[in-house]
């Protein structure tokens, strides 16, 4: 394992002072008007590495005065630099020098940084290193005059990004198919693109002690709740790690504090669902480096709800999110049925299936549980193999999981064909739940259902389902409670959550996120055309 | 300790499965074997006689909402009294109420459902699972509650629709037969089942629901459709079984559940019905046990019950095994000692209390015109 | 001895469940409370696995209520 020094965050103060790994990293240093000790400095930290950019411009002719450019390659728009850097460097020693290559007049600093300043964009003023080394390893160009304490950072930030394409887990029939991307300015554009309202702000800090982190929050000001975003940053500013790789690694560390296989934060790729979601009230974590953007409070039934339910008609979104509901209680019960009704309550099947069954069950050496669970191994081996594979191997492993180790193992008598079609059966509706960390919980939940349901039948089913729904219903999502509209019953709420309630209906937000800024809409019913 | 606030929609139908409980599944026999086809008018009696009884026991927290019962006794017989008055109604409530119970669910599977199993691991399992539910607080169970009532309405509905056409209705003739007399008797015992016992929510409720002076309310609607249920089914138990295997069964519902015929298709699925009395003995269980934790802490000044709870609960699931020896001596005692016991602790508890706050707030306005005269 | 073992085991479990918490927040009533319905509870399962017959503690109660049980089966109970 990777060694990581993680002081994460602790409820207690047990802060001993560990030094950071480069303790200049967060220097607070000032910058000193002598230009030399400032490279020199620089360099030093970074080790002279090969791909930061340092020219040295003259300012006049004794050569003992410099202007300095830094930028490191790779990072900065090289277009950039030499259309708006390199022309104003251009510029200016034109200004200093005469036609024979004098120089006529000592240089202005001050003037020189103002000249600069014209011509770039997003400008800095660069009073320490923590600052500089932080606008220099992101992409800007550095300025440093000699004799000045300060400098300036000009946005040029530019680097090979993979654009904006279609998103790859989420797909939909129809709507929009952006995708985020894994640079921060690109993902916050394309929400803003969606939401064109002034009240969208954006706060955006740095996260993480040795990758410094870009980490946005957006929000939408007045329909947010501000004490749901005040919990943000105040659990954001709590994170102290090294690194921050993914948004998973913040979705850890802000996630309210129990041991739960139910995800409490919810992520998309997608701009039009932290859209909706932004305009529902909840707040979007965006971390640069990842497509992957956070969602805050995160309820159950948004786990539920795919971006499609809202593009098509009411009516194929409502049966579509029954059907998802029916599929989690197939993907959590559909084992353990199995077992308890085939060990302890065979009455319940008709008699010509008993029959079936009781002769497929007599070549099987094991009983029903041992079954099942070599079986539901088997795939969770076989889907988390498959999302490793390279393309050309994945068909090859499908053959081998269905026909070899299905048919194969049916026919040498290890297990009964109804236990194929059972696991079957249950490893596709547990695809069907449109979030992928959800649809983990139900699959992890079910081997010590099936535990319960092998021993107790359907009583144990019972009292496995009860905890379940204990659980559930002790978990809160930022303070929310987390199966709300389910319990505590809120009615305007079941508008949207197991049905889909026309448009026009959906008059409110989500009452518990926001408490004051819920109506929607006027309700304007369509109108009947005339005949 | 955190502050516990619950709907009063939540307050209804945690009633509403508290009544329901366990009488759901003894209630049809005992007082068939009473009554015979009479039964119903029994269920209808004591459904009336509970509200009075209910009314009674409402009082007090109509005029105080926040203070619950405990208080009200440490307060009207003073500190030291009222403690050793709380603790006997806790420790016979916590033996004759959560144990009892518990214990019924292990009879009712090993008999039933399971015979091999063991009663000591069904006891253990659903006591682990009321364990749970209390340790989580009552905010928890009251979502639990929204979440599954909807359920089980669901197939206490479906079973009553199967059943319709399984329906005899020369069962319940000739009315009245025995005349009047088995009806009293059979009205208490259904009375110390589905309403005495509304006791215990008094030492829950007050101080937690957020509209507590409306609560008393949402008690009513909720016993008023726990007793709706038990009528449903002790109708449909004297109409489809008849009076004499109601009353000769130990668990009629069940056997009416076996009753269940689709089209020679959809048949025997009792274990399903079972489901919907595991989640009323779920809650009757969880509620019985939440209040006696909370009694317990109260009484001794503690002021976070929750870690109480698991020692609280490893009592209960030792006691449950053994506080029956025998079936016989749970029915003779279920008939016998229960009502007597529920009487007192539920109606004469609560009247002796309204009597005593009655005379305390007459007390000092006669104090005050002695000393106005002195 | 197998009993013992579980209960020995199972008690060990629940303290360690509840204890630390109850530690670190300094709640020493509940602390009291939590070992004195543990001892008791430990007590009460081994004297069912020793012993394997102790009257029911549900007897207390019989020996209270009878005098009105049987007042009232003259009106309305039935035994």
């Amino acid at each position: 394992m990777r060694y990581r020094r993680r002081t994460g965050h602790s409820s207690k103060n047990t802060t001993k002072e560990i030094p950071p790994a480069n303790s200049s990293t967060n220097d607070t240093d000032a910058l000193k008007p002598d230009i030399t000790s400032s490279l020199e400095h620089i360099r030093t930290t970074l080790g002279n590495s090969t791909d930061i950019v340092i020219r040295e411009i003259p300012l006049d002719e004794e050569e003992k005065h410099y202007m300095a450019i830094l930028y490191t390659d790779g990072l900065a728009d090289q277009k950039v630099i030499s259309e708006s850097v390199m022309m104003v460097v251009a510029d200016i020693t034109k200004s200093l020098v005469k036609e024979d290559n004098e120089y006529s007049q000592p240089f202005d600093g001050q003037k020189i940084l103002e000249k600069v300043s014209l011509v770039n964009h997003e400008i800095q003023t660069i009073t320490d290193y923590k600052k500089l080394f932080h606008a220099l390893l992101s992409g800007d160009t550095i300025f440093l005059i000699d004799g000045l304490d300060r400098g300036i950072a000009a946005g040029t930030r530019g680097w090979k990004d993979r654009g904006v394409m279609e998103t790859s887990a989420e797909n939909v029939v129809r709507g929009p198919r952006e995708s985020f991307s894994e640079s921060l300015r690109t993902n916050t554009a394309l929400i803003r693109r969606k939401i064109k309202d002034p009240n969208l702000w954006m706060e955006t800090k740095q996260i993480g002690r040795i990758t410094q982190t870009d980490v946005a929050i957006m929000y939408i000001h007045g329909i947010a709740n501000d004490k749901i975003v005040e919990e943000v940053r105040t659990r954001l500013d709590r994170i102290d790690v090294d690194s921050i790789l993914e948004s998973g690694y913040i979705e850890e560390l802000i996630q309210d504090k129990t041991l739960s296989p139910f995800p409490t934060v919810y992520n998309t790729e997608r701009p039009d669902v932290i859209a909706a979601e932004l305009l529902e009230g909840k707040i979007a974590i965006l971390v640069d480096g990842t497509p992957f953007v956070l969602v805050v409070p995160a309820l159950f039934v948004s786990f539920l709800h795919a971006a499609e339910d809202y593009y098509q008609r009411a009516d194929i979104s409502s049966f579509l999110r029954l059907l998802r509901y029916l599929s989690i209680f197939i993907s959590l019960l559909g084992p353990s049925l199995y077992i308890a009704i085939t060990t302890f309550h065979q009455e319940m099947l008709p008699t010509r299936l008993i029959f079936g069954l009781a002769g497929q069950r007599e070549q099987v050496p094991f009983p029903a549980f041992v079954e099942a669970v070599l079986m539901e191994l088997t795939f969770e081996i076989l889907r988390e193999a498959g999302v490793r594979l390279p393309k050309n191997i994945g068909s090859a492993i499908s053959i081998v999981g269905t026909l070899v180790i299905g048919q194969a193992a049916v026919e040498a008598g290890i297990i009964s064909p109804a236990m194929v079609i059972v696991v079957a059966i249950t490893a596709i509706s547990s695809f069907v739940v449109p979030s992928f960390n959800m649809s983990i919980a139900f699959r992890m939940l079910r081997f010590p259902l099936m535990a319960l349901a092998g021993s107790f039948g359907l009583f144990g089913i019972l009292v496995g389902v009860i905890a379940i729904v204990l659980h559930l219903c002790s978990l809160r999502s930022f303070g929310v409670p987390y199966m709300s509209p389910f319990a505590p019953l809120i009615p305007e709420g079941q508008k949207d959550s197991i049905f889909r309630l026309p448009h026009w209906l959906l008059s409110s937000r989500p009452r518990l996120i926001n408490q004051t800024n819920y109506k929607r809409r006027k309700r304007t019913p369509p109108r009947k055309s005339r005949e | 300790m955190h502050v516990v606030k619950i709907s009063l929609r939540q307050v209804s139908i945690l009633t509403a499965l508290y009544t329901i409980g366990s009488a759901i599944l003894i209630v049809p026999s005992g007082m068939a074997s009473i009554a015979k086809q009479d039964a119903w008018i029994a269920c209808l009696a004591g459904s009336g006689l509970g509200f009075i009884i209910l009314a009674v026991q409402l009082q007090l927290f109509r005029k105080h909402p926040e203070a619950n019962l405990m208080q009200w006794t440490e307060k009207l017989f003073g500190k030291w009294i009222g403690k050793t008055v709380n603790l006997l109604l806790l420790l016979t409530l916590f033996l004759g109420g959560p144990a009892t119970v518990l214990h019924e669910i292990g009879i009712f599977m090993t008999i039933q459902m399971l015979p091999e199993t063991p009663i000591q691991a069904i006891i253990f399992l659903f006591g682990a699972l009321a364990v749970l539910g209390v340790r989580l607080g009552l905010e928890v169970l009251a979502r639990a509650a929204e979440m599954l009532f909807p359920w089980f309405l669901l197939l206490f509905l479906s079973m009553s629709i199967l059943l319709l056409s399984e329906i005899h209705w020369e069962h319940a003739t000739p009315i009245l037969e025995s005349g009047i007399s088995p009806i009293f008797p059979a009205a208490l015992s259904f009375v110390s089942i589905a309403f005495l016992p509304h006791i215990v929510l008094m030492v829950i409720f007050p101080g937690a629901v957020n509209r507590s002076a409306e609560a008393y309310k949402a008690v009513y609607i909720g016993s008023l459709v726990g007793a709706a249920a038990l009528f449903l089914i002790i109708g449909l138990s004297i109409l489809v079984l008849g009076p004499d295997i109601t009353a000769r069964n130990m668990y009629p519902s069940y056997m009416l559940a076996k009753k269940i015929n689709i089209g020679n298709f959809l048949q025997r699925i009792e274990a399903v019905m079972a489901v919907m009395w595991f989640i009323t003995l779920f809650f009757r269980i969880s509620l019985y046990f939440y209040a006696i934790a909370i009694g317990i802490s109260q009484v001794f000044h503690i002021k976070n019950y929750q870690p109480l709870v698991m020692p609280l609960g490893w009592i209960l699931a030792a006691v449950s095994v053994f506080i029956y020896p025998n079936v016989p001596f749970k029915l003779q005692w279920d008939a016998t000692i229960w009502v007597p016991y529920t009487i007192t602790v539920g109606f004469l508890f609560p009247l002796v209390l309204l009597i005593l706050h009655g005379l305390r707030k007459m007390l000092p306005k006669k104090s005050k015109k002695q000393s106005d005269s002195a | 001895m197998l009993n013992i073992a579980i209960i020995a085991v199972s008690a060990a479990v629940i303290v360690w469940l509840e204890l630390p918490r109850m530690l670190r927040e300094q709640e020493y009533r509940e602390i009291w409370g939590f070992i004195a319905f543990l001892v008791i509870g430990i007590g009460i399962s081994l004297a069912q696995t020793i012993f394997n017959d102790i009257p029911t503690p549900v007897s207390l109660i019989t020996i209270v209520f009878k005098p009105f049980s049987h007042w009232l089966s003259m009106f309305g109970l039935i035994q």
